[in-house]
């Protein structure tokens, strides 16, 4: 085996000039400093480093600082940037890479040299691959690139020793759907995922996920949902994180590299703009190339960055063009400006402008249909092509290493839907809930000696998210009111009761919520119904207007109404089938909330972008009004719950805000760094949020604030804790297009000008506690 | 399946070390901290003039330069100092090639350009491990 699959590489590679050289390293002056103790810096540098036509796959670079005279290298306390493996290198051009670095081990006056060290080549997986594809048929190639079985299998093909095996997919974004039926643990959807703002634990539920998907033998994740909530009414809002594309990004990526730790691959979806439910094989979600750039498919980029192993092309058009065959997104975005290296799918039965582009510039498996890409592949398509998307998918198989003897498909077997994976489930559901407000402190509710009265139609479900592809077949569900009677029913002797005349009750807990998410339908309103719980709502605040809790419950934000006017609101965000227990333990303070929006709530329609249900396409506005917050700011609009909001039981002070260097040059990062105190009674958690505001250009209207970093930190009543934000110039950058839209030929810039930093609570500007400074970049 | 996980990240993380690998080390200018006390060019750059690239599979070394206006002489020394090579370039060449498919064992060369007029040396490792494909 071995020595045949090094005689069909050698073969191969053979036939072309593999090639490469480093050809400059440089450390700009301007972005050399001395340290800072205030912003916690210590000498700190950028170096840029060239490598010209470079083929191989595998470059791991290293750098050091060390004296101009010689000596031993100086110990960094930081480096970042393209250092250690570099993915995805592009083959036959010239890279610019950048390295950051920080040192408390230099001295002013001395001289230093910057030494770079690239050491290149072609990894064991591509080898590998070169090696089937040297001796798998072209008939081979192309039957891996259709579906099969139950409708919900890539293919396998070939003989040993170059079979390849069946790529065992499974639904969905938030646990397992096994497509013949089955249970399993059913976690927070991306929604409820995002409200944590916590990538470890983003990580945590992609991983103890992914075991689940072993468990019942899939290797393969249709998820995460990776789409933006453009509007609440879409109907599949609550599979997708949120309407920031900063907060998408990461939490999806620390999803992903979860899920793939546990040897299943992770399919972000659904590749690009699939906004809307309604006509949505039909319909062109048109913008410009700067609101896709800066906004919408931004998104998807942290996800390739960490290797995600599958992205699922969309059912919609953009701009005019089918998903699944766009050729600036498929091949002009994904393949060539990000270097993805391995396999797209369609959406399950998505269509292509026309067959032949969708095999030049799109999918390499087109689900679920056995033959029909397969018999056009091999009857039209020259072998460049067919190796092209063949190699692509032996690319993703290399990721769970399931071309080699002995992989076990099936695995973790004992951990499908056991304790330890309920305790997940909960934890990531707790720490999601938030407590959008609470006049008075009137929340946590006391345990003891007081009438609780539960009312609205959504007490007694467990919602776990949209129907469609995300359903999930849980088998344990703690229900709202199942949660809070098991909790009371642990205090003991004079525990607070439940009882059933609001009359006699000193609180009231209305349980409200949005209906209608669904995969291939929108929600048919953005207001909570009357029987959605509204009507309840003025119920129970007509007889305990002061002791009114709502629990808002569902996927995605609604406007104002009945419900919004209660003293305390806690929004729980489909938070899995321990929801109950979840919510629960919040309202009563056994777990202080620390949950934040990932979207905006509107006050009303007018506080949302345009979202006709009916029509043929939907034409986003442009990049600096685009949606959500980033539209509220931008009107100056005061929506119902600001994106990023959530209270706590504590209270949380920032101060000594440091922001260095305060002015730079074009490519230069800026440290920012706060203090956060816990200055209240209990410990908490909080999301603190780093929002930037670029500098105007002369056309290029900008948006008020973007988010540009995140920290969840827990702390002890009186305790404080630094943290740390590094702005670079990817947060920086506009999308210049440089003339017409659309048309390829623009480019990201950093402009220049005065950019405004703020370290806050929620994107609620003047919402206490938050910190604003500024930086100028030259 | 951790063991599946594991070689995929030996796989990505250290795959220099499962094939035949080439290394090359390049050091900037020196600089100082603080921006007015960078010595050369505002970017303390170094380019490389004289560039080595290396195709293992077919066993060469491609060594580029700057055509010499007269012949110069192309000395590859071993990390020891010790010759390893010594190729002629006659005028107007741009490139040769360094044949290290046999008795070219791993590690660091030095590769020098000389003639009367000019003098350019880089550096190159080598680490061929192909039975270990």
């Amino acid at each position: 085996m071995k020595t045949s699959i090094l005689a069909g590489f050698l073969t191969l590679v053979c036939s072309s000039l593999l090639q490469a050289d480093l050809s400059s390293v440089a450390v700009p002056a301007t972005m050399l400093h001395l340290p800072d103790a205030g912003a916690g810096v210590g000498y700190s540098g950028k170096v840029e480093y060239q490598i010209n036509a470079l083929d191989y796959d595998s470059v791991y670079v290293t750098l050091s600082i060390m004296p101009a005279s010689g000596g031993e290298a100086l110990a960094l306390s930081e480096i970042s940037g393209d250092v250690g493996l570099i993915r995805n290198v592009k083959v036959q051009r010239t890279e610019d890479h950048q390295v950051f670095f920080q040192t408390d081990a230099a001295q002013t006056g001395m001289e230093y040299i910057a030494r770079v060290t690239v050491s290149a080549t072609i990894s064991a997986a591509k080898t590998e691959i070169q090696s089937y594809l040297t001796n798998l048929t072209k008939q081979n190639k192309g039957t891996i690139m259709g579906g099969g079985g139950d409708g919900f299998e890539g293919q396998g093909a070939g003989q040993a020793p170059y079979a390849v095996p069946e790529i065992w997919m499974s639904d969905g974004p938030h646990g397992v759907r096994p497509p013949q039926g089955g249970q399993a643990t059913c976690f927070p959807t991306c929604a409820g995922l995002a409200c944590t703002w916590d990538t470890a634990l983003a990580f945590l539920q992609g991983q103890t996920m992914a075991e689940e998907f072993r468990a019942l033998g899939k290797n393969c994740a249709l998820g995460p949902a990776l789409n933006l909530v453009y509007h609440p009414q879409g109907g599949r809002a609550s599979e997708y994180f949120s309407e920031d594309p900063y907060l998408s990004g990461r939490m999806a990526a620390a999803d992903v590299q979860g899920i793939q730790t546990r040897g299943v691959i992770a399919t972000i979806k659904h590749y690009a703009c699939n906004n809307k439910e309604t006509n949505r094989f039909n319909l062109s979600a048109n913008m410009s190339e700067r609101s896709l750039r800066e906004i919408y498919l931004c998104n998807w980029k942290p996800s390739i960055d960490v290797g995600c192993g599958a992205v699922m092309g969309a059912y919609n058009k953009v701009n005019h063009s089918y998903a699944c065959s766009n050729k600036y997104l498929m091949t002009d975005v994904l393949r060539d400006c990000w270097g993805y290296p391995s396999m797209v799918m369609t959406d399950w039965g998505a269509r292509f402008d026309d067959f032949s582009s969708g095999i030049r510039y799109g999918v390499d498996i087109d689900m679920p249909n056995p033959d029909s890409y397969v018999s056009g592949v091999i009857a039209v398509q020259p072998d460049s092509i067919v190796n092209m998307h063949a190699s692509r998918i032996l690319y993703a198989h290399e990721i769970i290493g399931d071309l080699q003897a002995g992989y076990n498909r099936t695995a973790y077997g004992a951990a499908l839907m056991g304790s330890a994976h309920r305790q997940v489930a909960r934890d990531v559901g707790s720490a999601g809930i938030i407590l959008a407000k609470n006049v008075g402190n009137l929340l946590p509710l006391p345990k003891t000696g007081k009438k609780i009265a539960i009312l609205g139609p959504f007490a007694n479900q467990c919602r776990l998210g949209p129907g469609g592809s995300s359903a999930v077949n849980a088998r344990d569900r703690v229900t709202p009111q199942q949660g809070i009677t098991a909790l009371l029913s642990g205090v003991g002797a004079g525990a607070s009761t439940i009882v059933t005349d609001i009359s006699a009750a000193d609180y009231v807990i209305v349980f409200v919520g949005v209906t209608g998410e669904n995969e291939g339908s929108d929600r048919p309103n953005l207001a909570v119904q009357p029987n959605d719980g509204d009507n309840d709502a003025q119920t129970a605040l007509n007889a305990r207007p002061d002791n009114t809790i709502v629990v808002f419950t569902g996927g995605s934000a609604a406007s104002a109404g009945n419900w919004s006017q209660a003293p305390a609101i806690v929004i729980a965000f489909c938070p899995g089938q321990e929801q109950g227990t979840c919510i629960a333990d919040v309202l009563f303070g056994n777990v202080n909330p620390s949950g934040k929006l990932p979207v905006t709530f509107p006050q009303d329609a007018s506080q949302a972008p345009p979202f006709a249900l009916a029509g043929a396409d939907l034409n986003y506005p442009s990049s600096d009004t685009a949606h959500g917050y980033f539209s509220v700011n931008k009107k100056a609009q005061a929506p119902l719950f600001n994106f990023g909001h959530g209270l706590s039981y504590t209270t949380f002070a920032y101060s000594n805000l440091q922001i260095y260097p305060q002015t730079i040059s074009a490519g230069d990062r800026v440290h920012v760094r706060a203090t956060v105190s816990n200055t209240g009674s209990v410990t908490g958690k909080e999301a603190v949020q780093l929002y930037l505001s670029m500098p105007s250009t002369a056309g290029l209207p900008v948006r008020v604030q973007d988010l540009r970093g995140f920290r969840k930190v827990s702390l002890n009543p009186g305790a404080s804790t630094t943290v740390d934000f590094a702005l670079t110039a990817e947060e920086m950058q506009v999308w210049n297009p440089n003339g017409a839209d659309y048309s390829g030929s623009g480019a990201w810039q950093v402009p220049s000008g005065t950019y405004g930093v703020r370290a806050g609570t929620s994107s609620q500007r003047d919402l206490q506690p938050t910190l604003s400074g500024s930086f100028a970049v030259h | 399946m951790k063991k599946s996980f594991f070689r995929f990240s030996i796989l990505l993380f250290a795959a220099p070390f499962f094939a035949a690998a080439v290394t090359w080390q390049m050091d900037s200018a020196p600089f100082m901290f603080g921006a007015e006390s960078v010595r050369n060019d505002v970017h303390a750059r170094t380019r490389a003039d004289l560039r080595c690239s290396a195709n293992l599979e077919k066993g060469v070394v491609i060594i580029r330069f700057e055509a010499p206006a007269k012949g110069a002489t192309l000395n590859i020394y071993r990390f020891n100092g010790t010759l390893a090579k010594t190729i002629d370039v006659r005028p107007g060449t741009e490139s040769v090639l360094w044949d290290v498919s046999k008795n070219v064992p791993a590690g660091t060369y030095l590769v020098s350009l000389q003639n009367s007029a000019i003098g350019k040396t880089a550096r190159i490792s080598i680490t061929s491990q192909r039975t270990h494909l």
